[in-house]
Formats: C-alpha cells, structure tokens, sequence
C-alpha cells in the first residue's frame, strides 16, 4: 500500500523501496515470532530503516522526529530484551520460547517487575500518554507513505505486543495492574482530544486520533478479556483501515492545497468530490460509525471491558465520543464550507490514488457489515491468552 | 606415543607456514628486484592460507569430545587443542583480509613492501603463538613479538604525522602495560613456583595476598594490551593514526589474539581467587562498555567513532568470560570473531574512502551513499553490528556474552549493558544518517575501488548479514573449543 502511495515519490526511489521491505520483512517476522530472542531481533530490524526513511523523506522538522523515533525504539528494544532475560532465567526454563516460558508460574514479584518491563517496552510502541510524542512527530513530518506506516502499521505492532507478551507472558502482573493502565487509557483519549483541538495541522490532528484510538486499545489490554480484545483486534484493523486512509488522503491534499494548516482550507469538496468521499469514508471507520469496521470493533470493546471497569469504559467513551466530534469538525473544515478561489483548481483523484483508497473502504466497509466472518480466526488466538490470565 | 623433537616440530607447522612466508618477504626485498605489491600478497596469501590449512588437518585429527584436551609440546609452551585451531584460523582469515586490503596502500609504503607484509606475518605468528601457550616465558615473547610487529606497522607509511605519533603512544602504553604483566608473572612464579599455568594453579590454591596481586597484575597487564578501561586511550588513539588496514588489523587480530590468551590464563591460572578475578573483570567490563559508548557518541572523526564502538564490543566480551561455566568462554571466542569481521569491513571501507581523498570527519562522509552505495552499505551494516543491532550478527555475539554472564549471577551487569548497547546504538546511526541523509558534494565523485578491496568489502558485509543465519553451528565450533579450556 504504500508502496502505490509512494509512486510518484521521484528522490532516490531505490534507496525507499529497499528499506521498506527491509520494514516489511521486519514487521512480519515480528508477527511470526515465536521465541523471545527472534521477536526482539524483527522488533527492532525496521529501526534503522525506518529512522532513514523519516530523515530522508520527511518534512522540514523530519530530522528530529528520526532521531526521536530512533531514541524511543532503541529504550523500547532494551526494555523489551530486559523483560526477555528476566523471563528466562527466573522462570527457571532458561529458554526464551514463547511456549515454555508462557506456561510457567513466575513468583509474584518477578512477575510484576516482568509486566511492567514488558508493558514499558510496548507502551513506546502503542503509544501510551507520557511516551507518546515519538509517534506524534513521526506522523508529523514524516512523508505520507511513511507516516502511514508509522500509525497504521508500527503502532499495532506494539498492541500486538502487549496482548502477545505483556499479557501473555505475566498474567498474574497484567491482572493485578489493570486498574492502573485503564488510568491511562482515559488519559490517553483525553490527551488525544486536546492535542487534536489544540492544533491547526491536519496532520498533527490524525497522530492525535491515533493517539485516542490506541488508548482504547489499552483499555482493552487493562480488562484482559475475551470479548474486548477482540473488539481491540478488530479496532486495530479498523483504525489501519481508516486512519491510514487519512493520512494518505492528507498527503494528496497537502500536495494539491500546498498547505496542511486546516483555517486555511476549507470548501475542498467542490472541487475534489471523490476526495472528500474518500475522506468520509476513512473518517467514519476510524470514528465507528455503524456498517464500518470501528463499529463493530468498539461496540465489542466497550461491551467487554464495562463489566470489569464500568467507570474507565465510561470515561473512555466519552474521550472517544470528543475524538469523533474532534474529527468531524476537521471534516467540516477542510472539506466543506465556501469554496474557495485559491483551490479553483485542485485536482480531484487520480485513477492511482483511487486504485489504492478505494480498496481500503471497501474492505473497511465489509469487516464493519460482516465482522462475523472475521471474529472466529481472532477469537482462537484471544482465547488462549485469556484462558492463561483467567488460569493463573 | 612419547613426543620426539620430530612430532614437536610438526605441531609448529602453521606456525612455520608463517615464518617461512615472512622470511620469503624479507628475501625478496633485499633482492633489490622491484616487485610489485601482488608478489608480496600471493606469498602472504599463500603463507596464511597454508597455516589455516594445517590447522583443518590438524582438527581432523582431534574429534570433538566434551573435554578434548588436545595435547602439549614444548613442555607447555604450545597447546594444540580446539581452542588453538578456532582461534588461530580466525587469526590468519583477519591477516588474509588485511593482506588484500594493503593493495590500496601501496603508493604510500612502495619502498617497503617487503617488510610491511613481513612484519604483517610475524604479528600473525605472536598471535598464533599468542593463543597457544599456557606458559609464561613463551606467552611473553609471543605477546612482545605481536607488539612490535603491531607498532612498526602502525608506523609504516613514514611520512603520515599522524602514523608516527599513533606509534610512539602505542609504544609508550605497550611498554607501560609489559611492564605491569611482567611484575605480575614474575609474582605469580614466586607464588606458584613454575612457568606452566596449570602447574601454578595445582600449587596456588590458596588465596592470599601475593596470589591477588600477581593476578590483578598479570589481568591489567594483558587488559592494557587491547585498551581495556585503565588504558582507555590506546584503541581510539592508535586507530586514528595508523594506516586504515593496519588499524583494521590490530582492532581485530590484536585484540582477538590478546583476548584469546586473557580468556586461558584466568580460566587456568587463577581458580583460587575466582572471586577477586570475577570482580576485577566486571569492573572493567562495566566501564568500558560505559566509556566507549558514550565517548562513541560525541566523536567527529569516523575511525574514532569506530575504535569507540570496538571498545565498548571489547566490554561486552568480558561480560562472556564472567560467564565461563555457561557457555561463556564459547561465546567469548564467538564474539571475538563476529567483532573481528565488523571492524575489518569498518577499516577496508575507510581505506577506500580516505584512499580518494575524503577526510577522516563525520562531514566528510556526509552522502557516501550516492558516491559509493556498497561501501556505504558495508560501513553502515559494520557499526551497526559493532553496535549489537539485530539483525546481523554482532547482536547474537553481545546477547550470548550477556546471557552467559547473567547466567552466572551477574545480574547487575544487565542494567550496564543495556543501556550502553542503547547510547553505543545511536552513536552508530548517527554515522549511518550521515552516510545516507546527508546530500553528497556536488563535485565528489565516486569512489575508486579496486577488485581485492572490493572482496574484501564484499566477504565482510555478506559475513555480518549472513552469518546471522548460521550462528548455531558456529557457536558449536566455538563451544567444542571452549570444552578444550574449561576446567572439568
């Protein structure tokens, strides 16, 4: 996908494709993982591509999102290897196999050092409130294709780690703290919301979504429950879906508008009708409107986590339900209103752009009507996770 | 089968595969017949590729058991063991690549072609020797040989300041360090009453004072040879000075050569005052892995940026010999060798790159990547791995090394390493941004390569990727050699 976004990028092609599939390689063996060591060496394989891949194509502040995007990953990498040692060799397993090392009872301590090791690492990645601003400059000044795959693509990694290892690996920790990371998913999604009102970069306003939507994700994590982490699988794909089409979309309107700041644009739908379509149609998968994917995904979320944290899930709620006015009201902004004379003559899409946008609605589209479909797959590897933190 | 002086001579072999082809060197430059540098590379070649050879016909010889002790000549002075053969094959692959890459050289040195691959041989031999003697006198002559080899070629090219000054001060610490070593072999004879190691550690085994200070001596004295903590200054200094390949070769079959025989002599000599070794060790561990690191960061010139990283790797190495009963020793030897290949690439694409002119500054390289994209690939892959980034196999060497140690109740080294690996990793991007961001000069052209350092660049950098797929098997072959060397 972003290969295609990245067509018309004309500085040092070579050099971009190689790295990003060095980064696919990297994510993908990430997913593939089954062992301590060989996850921590796809963890941090995309590191240094994509550090590169922010300094090269980024834009005028892009070098000191690299260097903070680079500082984060490395903490993260070292934290994550800590919680690897740890585990191994207090388990008394001296191995770093998910398999054995996930089956033995830790002592309490150990555990919880463990989790908080692990969750440490994970929260870099996600983002969780204090570490987040790493994510916020990345999508900032990073070119679209990039920062695309920052907040669609790095940042799941990261949930898939923390319900992978974190949870996985130290239920007894993750159970015993749950109270403490819902705090900071109602902390995230307030923060989200502010940041995204306190700023007039379209840009800056998707980081800050994200920033929203992965809180929820936290939530999720915090409850460690069957129902809500497949909402929280489900909302990741949702959230790659449409965020990842905003912020494609806010590279084709930063190249058309020649500018990102949202007072000055306004009025686009008249010239750009497919765009703004495009546009609503990202923004209602990642605010979950009913038939998109976000729905489903945060109605079972919500469903889940309330038993066990009904004032969390309230409050978190109601950040969400701010993060969508917050993204209605840029929609509002951007695309509607007078038009104006100085994008008298923006294009609309281009057949490319919507050969690669429109696929991503579609299936956004499908998962929100026929989540069912999707569910069962999810649910087999949830439920082992959750069976050991309900297990002990 | 009692040894004759006709099965003791045969034991030295590679080492005489060694000699003969210095001397071959040496014959043909007092010749006075003006041969060209691919005379002198086909006899080194030649020389090492042959002692390399021996060493596999030795191994056929000598299956892998747990414990294969190998066996003695020259009452101790040369241990033939797993240990020997690994070590003193990695040693002449380090000479082999440093041979090919003296083609880029040779202007610079043409009056002294003969005696700069002599001398290139005999610092091989006293590395060779080096790793194969548990006995002092001949440990102090191979460790001398090495030395001076090492510093006449760091001084080789006769009109760079710089080569000069980086030989005097290596001379200068080399000597100071000597000096420290032999105040502690001399003690550690008054206590344990012979020349031979073992039989040091069969009589010594109670720890006392005099027993202490003879192994604080005799550690310091060896650590100051490679610029472990105390003599911090040594590595970065001389790196900078010396011609690069020179550089290349005293950070990889130096440092090997002195780690390899550090790695015997605790190990053997010194089970009484495990704890005082142990302690001294992760001290100096601990710091130097802090001091390169960081100092690895705030470096302008390149070359220092690499000797930095090369320390703290040095560092990290020592963490695998606390873990000795772990596996440690193997991934010391492991390490050894991974670093190696690092710092050999980092020195052959500095070769090429100051060969065209470039100063030795972080400006200088700046867009390296549009002028030579594979040079700066293999610098690039080179420090990453130094830095222990994974994939490539520098990260395989500094988690074993860690582990191992961790494994063995040094926990708290952890929370050093860690953080080191974080500082040392940035400081290697850092120099990879400068060589891939960064816009190139309008007017700086590519760069000259020529074909053997080419190869050289090439074997490295498929090395430091490659290798990464094949690290159990070569942790085996480094784990039958540790077997040699434990104690069981």
């Amino acid at each position: 996908m972003a290969a295609l976004a990245a067509w018309r990028n004309d500085v040092r092609p070579k050099l971009f494709f190689i790295l990003l599939l060095v980064l696919e390689t990297g994510v993908n063996g990430t997913l593939c993982a089954l062992d301590y060591m060989l996850f921590s060496v796809f963890w941090a394989m995309e590191l240094v591509p994509t550090f590169l891949m922010i300094a090269i194509w980024g834009g005028t502040m892009r070098m000191r999102a690299a260097q903070r995007y680079l500082v984060y990953g490395l903490v993260s990498l070292a934290l994550l290897l800590a919680s690897a040692f740890l585990l191994a060799f207090k388990s008394g397993q001296n191995s770093f196999d998910f398999d054995l090392t996930n089956t033995v009872n830790l002592v309490k301590a150990i555990s919880f050092t463990g989790f908080w090791l692990a969750f440490a690492a994970f929260a870099i990645r996600l983002p969780v409130v204090p570490l987040h601003t790493w994510m916020i400059d990345a999508v900032t000044e990073s070119s679209p294709p990039v920062a695309f795959l920052v907040s669609s693509v790095l940042t799941k990694l990261g949930a898939y780690g923390m319900i992978r290892i974190a949870l996985g690996a130290f239920p007894t920790g993750a159970g015993r703290f749950g109270f403490v990371l819902a705090v900071l998913a109602i902390i995230g999604t307030f923060w989200g919301f502010l940041g995204a009102v306190g700023t007039s970069d379209l840009r800056r306003v998707i980081a800050y979504s994200t920033l929203g939507q992965m809180s929820v994700v936290l939530l999720a994590v915090a409850v460690g429950q069957a129902i809500a982490l497949n909402g929280a699988v489900l909302l990741m794909m949702a959230h790659g879906l449409g965020t990842g089409m905003l912020v494609l979309l806010s590279g084709t309107i930063e190249d058309r508008a020649r500018t990102r700041d949202i007072r000055r644009l306004g009025g686009l739908a008249w010239q750009a009708p497919r765009l703004a379509a495009l546009w609503i149609a990202g923004g209602f998968t990642a605010i979950g409107v009913p038939l998109f994917a976000g729905f489903a995904a945060e109605l079972m979320l919500f469903t889940g986590s309330f038993a066990a944290h009904r004032w969390a899930t309230l409050l978190v709620m109601i950040g969400m339900l701010l993060n969508t006015g917050v993204l209605l009201w840029t929609l509002q902004r951007v695309f509607f209103g007078p038009a104006r004379e100085a994008f008298a003559r923006v294009r609309d899409a281009t057949t490319l752009e919507l050969f690669y946008l429109v696929p991503l609605a579609g299936v956004a589209l499908l998962l929100g009507v026929f989540p069912g479909r999707l569910l069962p797959i999810i649910n087999n590897g949830v439920l082992s996770i959750v069976s050991r933190i309900n297990g002990g | 089968m009692k040894p004759t002086v006709f099965t003791a001579l045969v034991d030295l072999l590679p080492e005489a595969m060694l000699v003969l082809g210095a001397v071959v060197c040496l014959v043909l430059a007092a010749a006075r017949r003006r041969s060209g540098i691919r005379t002198y590379q086909a006899v080194s070649g030649a020389a090492l590729l042959a002692a390399i050879g021996m060493n596999f016909a030795y191994l056929r010889g000598m299956p892998a058991g747990g414990a294969n002790p190998g066996y003695l000549a020259f009452g101790g002075g040369l241990v033939v063991d797993r240990f020997t053969l690994f070590m003193t094959a990695t040693l002449c692959a380090f000479s082999l690549l440093t041979v090919l890459l003296g083609t880029l050289l040779s202007d610079r040195i043409r009056t002294h072609l003969g005696e700069y691959h002599a001398f290139l041989l005999l610092a091989t031999l006293g590395a060779v020797l080096l790793v194969s003697t548990r006995e002092m006198i001949s440990l102090w002559v191979a460790a001398e040989l090495l030395s001076v080899a090492l510093v006449l070629l760091v001084g080789t090219v006769k009109t760079s300041r710089l080569g000069g000054e980086a030989a005097v001060k290596q001379l200068v610490l080399g000597v100071a360090s000597s000096g420290v070593l032999l105040y502690g072999l001399a003690l550690l004879y008054g206590v344990g009453g012979s020349t031979d190691l073992v039989e040091v550690a069969h009589t010594a085994t109670h720890p006392n004072a005099a027993l202490v200070l003879a192994m604080a001596l005799t550690l310091l004295g060896l650590l100051g040879k490679v610029g472990i903590v105390p003599y911090q200054r040594l590595l970065p200094d001389v790196l900078q000075g010396a011609p690069a390949p020179v550089a290349g070769l005293l950070a990889s079959l130096g440092v090997a050569a002195v780690m390899g025989l550090f790695l015997r002599t605790v190990v053997t000599a010194f089970p009484a005052v495990r704890f005082n070794w142990q302690a001294l060790v992760a001290a100096a561990a601990a710091l130097t892995m802090l001091y390169g690191s960081l100092l690895a960061v705030r470096q302008r010139s390149v070359r220092r940026v690499v000797a930095h990283l090369a320390l703290a790797q040095l560092g990290v190495v020592l963490l695998g010999v606390l873990g000795l009963e772990n596996q440690g020793v193997a991934t010391v030897m492991f390490s050894l060798f991974t670093g190696g290949v690092a710092v050999i690439a980092a020195a052959a694409a500095i070769t090429l790159v100051e060969g065209s002119g470039t100063s030795d500054t972080l400006a200088g390289y700046e867009g390296l990547s549009r002028r030579s994209p594979g040079v700066a690939l293999t610098l690039s892959l080179a420090v990453l791995s130094l830095a222990g980034l994974p994939p490539l196999i520098g990260f395989f060497g500094r988690v074993f090394t860690v582990e191992a140690a961790v494994m063995n109740g040094w926990a708290w080294l952890l929370a050093v390493a860690l953080p080191a690996t974080v500082v040392g990793a940035v400081a290697a991007v850092r120099l990879v941004r400068t060589l891939f961001v960064a816009a190139a000069d309008e007017d700086a052209l590519p760069l000259d390569e020529p074909a053997s350092a080419r190869t050289v660049l090439t074997v490295c950098g498929v090395a430091v990727v490659g290798l990464a797929a094949a690290v159990q098997p070569l942790l085996a072959l480094a784990g039958a050699g540790a077997g040699a060397v434990v104690p069981h």
